[in-house]
């Protein structure tokens, strides 16, 4: 199946969807879309990181610099209480939008 | 709100150290990427290549990620410059500005709130506030569309997000006294749900159980303040009585406070026919009432749910129930 880029505005739904699994750095976020959707869809990095940051400045998600076991620097993302709640409203907008939109292509 | 603030300074507190832990950040993922790929079967070189084209561009990326935090750092910072800068030109016209809309804000508040008691009054009860009245409306007769039974029925079994459902209409009743004095009261016959729903309790004996509403259950009543003290004297020897309402023989269970009105009836009396609660009125009493938020429902679809659901209230209450079930339903949320 070929990757599809995502649709404007899901990206953050992604992020704060994935951070419910648990703490994860931008790669393993990006992997984890990569994996659940089965490669059907690609957050590309140009637009997951600085959705990152836009989410933590949000309060949506908060991030402390840790060091890897093989001494690697790497940002860590967990979901706050805030973005937990963000996540329940936009996850149901979204399932109101995903089931209008297959009703109508369903239509006749 | 708070946690967004709290991000917001943090994010300006440690600009510099943010930027240089972005490039750390993304250095991170590039390697990621690269052992990814040679795990795959890459050579380092290929494994490098495909990972910075993946990345789109560590510049841009960086580039795209100082701009989110640029773009909120500017606005705030601007807007708190533009403040800071009014107050030490304008002085006086700040002040009055403020102090001005303060009092516009405050004087909105207490007119919503006043008008929100008006046009919106809590009931009487705990937690007023939760009591919804549901009212099925008939566009084509622009009237009340009262065959709601089977629907009430649907809801009390469905409803998940209620607290309880209770159902009542009002009747008129002659009320036979021992004296053969014959007093015409206006009835409320209800669920017994309907007590649960405005949680009151009752001033002496008891309030309607759901075994009142069982087939055969012998017909009681629960009488109203008004009525207690009007017709019986406010005698307290009244429970266990029969008295005659209609051509319906009913022993009274309890009495309960005035304060129990419903919607813009005559303070009422409680009285059961079988399996139905009654709560009747002394005619001409007056009583305003507390008239509850409606939710008017669409009459065409309610029958639609019933006819999808037929024959589910058999059982459920007996024919003097039925009936009283198809006028109004408080749900309490």
């Amino acid at each position: 199946m070929p990757k599809t880029d995502l649709l404007q505005g899901t990206l953050d739904l992604l992020i704060l969807k994935i951070l419910t699994l648990g703490p994860n750095h931008g790669w393993g976020i990006s992997n984890r879309i990569r994996q659940i959707s089965r490669d059907g869809l690609n957050a590309s990095q140009g637009s997951l990181y600085p959705a990152l940051h836009r989410l933590e400045l949000n309060g949506d998600v908060a991030s402390q610099m840790t060091t890897s076991e093989n001494n690697r620097r790497a940002r860590v993302y967990r979901l706050t209480p805030a973005g937990r709640r963000r996540l329940e409203g936009e996850t149901a907008t979204w399932e109101h939008f995903a089931l209008s939109i297959k009703r109508i292509l369903q239509a006749g | 709100m708070l946690a967004r603030l709290i991000a917001y300074a943090r994010g300006i507190a440690r600009r510099r150290a943010i930027s240089s832990e972005v490039e750390d950040e993304l250095r991170f993922h590039l390697e990621q990427e690269i052992e990814a790929h040679v795990a795959r079967g890459a050579s380092p070189a290929e494994a490098r290549r495909r990972a910075l084209r993946d990345l789109g561009g560590l510049t841009q990326t960086k580039e795209a990620v100082r701009e989110v935090r640029a773009i909120w750092g500017s606005g705030l910072a601007h807007d708190s410059r533009l403040g800071l800068r009014m107050v030490r030109k304008y002085p006086g016209l700040t002040l009055a500005g403020g102090l001005a809309l303060a009092i516009a804000v405050g004087i909105g508040a207490a007119w919503y709130d006043f008008t929100g008691d008006l046009l919106r009054p809590s009931l009487p009860f705990p937690d007023g506030t939760r009591i919804v009245e549901i009212e099925m409306r008939n566009p084509m007769i622009s009237g009340d569309e009262r065959r709601v039974l089977h629907d009430f029925l649907i809801w009390k079994r469905d409803a998940r997000l209620i607290g309880d459902l209770g159902a009542y209409r009002t009747v008129e009743r002659n009320l036979v006294l021992g004296d053969a004095r014959t007093e015409p009261v206006t009835v409320a016959e209800t669920t017994a749900s309907a007590f649960r729903v405005t949680r009151v309790r009752p001033l002496m004996g008891r309030t309607l159980l759901d075994g009142d509403e069982q087939p055969g259950a012998r017909a009681v009543i629960v009488l109203g303040f008004g009525v207690w003290q009007q017709q019986f004297g406010a005698r307290p020897d009244v429970i266990g009585q029969t008295v005659q309402l209609g051509r319906t023989t009913t022993t009274v269970v309890g009495g309960h406070a005035a304060r129990l009105r419903v919607s813009g009836e005559p303070q009422a009396v409680g009285a059961a026919s079988t399996s139905t609660v009654g709560i009747p009125a002394a005619r001409g009493s007056g009583g305003s009432g507390v008239r509850p938020a409606r939710a008017e429902c669409d009459s065409s679809a309610g029958v639609r749910r019933d006819h999808r659901t037929g024959g589910s209230s058999d059982g459920c209450l007996s024919s003097d129930a039925r009936a009283s079930a198809s006028a109004r339903a408080g749900i309490r949320r």
